[in-house]
């Protein structure tokens, strides 16, 4: 069929980095107090969701932080453009994925910033550009906490959420965790470790003073 | 008293009866769309398709991942109200419902996804996307039967499910089974 098993090609959109340079923002909040993310920010997020059959289990912040590479207490400071993976003779062999920087004010272990990726649902590499546009100026401005994998492999340095329980944050709504197909506030797994927390800010001092 | 009792047994035949059609729903729903619509129009989730004749196409797909989406069609969803028809065009286009897409997308943590391509009509629990898009992640090696399953039911409405018999459980959660339930199948035979 002339494909490449494994084959990782690397696309940077010419013109984004351009558009992103411009959007990048620095970390903000220094303390533990929620600052809510507006909807915009949630809904650029939102369209993210993948609603995929995702690999890692469904568990709980302890085991998931205890799993995870790296958890983070981060801001994401800028899409550093898309990344085109797979491959093949069908336009759908290429899927796309958003590549963005984050930024720690803490993590364990200690890291600097680190490039996360997400997928897109964008079908073709101009709609992805498009989208990181989008996304790009709709950064949170308030940090987020996230339980990383590295990716490994050919990819190794280059991180994403465990799954889409690994990215939370505080929206004008409560604690959300933008790419999960559910409200995981009502899941026993999650929802009463919030509300004992208050916060995903009061839940990141509390993972991370324990690590 | 012999009306008024036979107006009770009818009464209770009638429960019975709404009861036994009402059951496939009465359990908590795994049935509708969700997806949101990104700013290009494209976006993963889950849609209705267009009617009961169901167009699934296998592009480039490699062999396991083919094989299983003749078999799933047959086994699982040709015994609903669905009537699948399977090709293998060289390209993807808008007279097709599904195409299948297989790859080495790289470590995502995602087996496989189904994203709307097609343009889309009428509001959400009962959207419909004209060309969805089913990729699987060859990265992970997904047991193809379940990964079939998995995603074109989400191409024809399914959420994901709790129940341990039906393949709309995530793996994430535990799921391993490669076959709908009758849950399932209630749902797909309630709308199509």
């Amino acid at each position: 069929m002339g494909r490449t098993e494994g084959s990782v090609k690397t696309v940077i959109t010419a013109g984004l980095a351009l558009i992103l340079t411009a959007c990048g923002q620095g970390p903000s909040a220094s303390d533990n107090a929620p600052v809510p993310s507006d909807h915009s920010v949630v809904e650029a997020l939102t369209a993210l969701r993948v609603s995929g059959d995702e690999v890692e289990p469904y568990v709980g912040f302890a085991e998931m932080g205890e799993s995870a590479d790296v958890v983070a207490w981060a801001s994401m400071t800028s899409v550093a453009g898309v990344r085109a993976v797979g491959g093949g003779p069908a336009e759908g062999d290429t899927a796309y994925l958003l590549q963005v920087v984050v930024t720690p004010e803490r993590a364990n272990p200690q890291s600097g910033p680190l490039t996360m990726e997400l997928m897109m649902p964008s079908a073709t590499a101009k709609d992805a550009a498009v989208e990181a546009d989008r996304i790009s100026q709709r950064l949170p401005s308030e940090p987020l906490l996230l339980f990383l994998r590295d990716k490994g492999g050919g990819e190794t340095g280059l991180y994403r959420p465990v799954n889409s329980r690994g990215l939370w944050l505080d929206s004008p709504d409560g604690p959300q965790a933008p790419l999960a197909d559910e409200d995981l506030t009502k899941d026993p797994r999650y929802g009463p470790r919030l509300k004992q927390s208050g916060s995903v800010a009061g839940l990141a001092a509390e993972v991370l003073e324990s690590d | 008293m012999i009306n008024s009792g036979g107006t009770m047994k009818r009464s209770l035949l009638l429960f019975v009866l709404l009861a036994i059609l009402a059951a496939p729903f009465a359990v908590a729903s795994n049935f509708g769309s969700t997806g949101t619509t990104g700013i290009t129009g494209t976006t993963n989730g889950v849609w209705l398709t267009g009617n009961s004749s169901f167009y699934v196409a296998r592009v480039s797909l490699t062999s396991a991942y083919s094989s299983a989406v003749s078999n799933v069609m047959t086994n699982q969803y040709n015994p609903t109200d669905l009537t699948a028809y399977v090709s293998s065009p060289t390209y993807c286009d808008a007279s097709l419902d599904v195409c299948v897409f297989d790859s080495n997308y790289g470590n995502t943590g995602i087996n496989g996804w189904n994203s709307c391509y097609g343009p889309t009509s009428g509001s959400h629990p009962n959207r419909r996307c004209v060309t969805q898009w089913v990729r699987i992640n060859t990265y992970h090696s997904p047991p193809a039967n379940r990964i079939v399953c998995h995603e074109v039911g989400h191409s024809v409405g399914l959420r994901h499910s709790s129940e341990s018999v039906s393949c709309l459980k995530t793996t994430a959660d535990g799921g391993t089974s490669s076959t709908l339930s009758s849950h399932d199948r209630g749902h797909i035979n309630g709308t199509y």
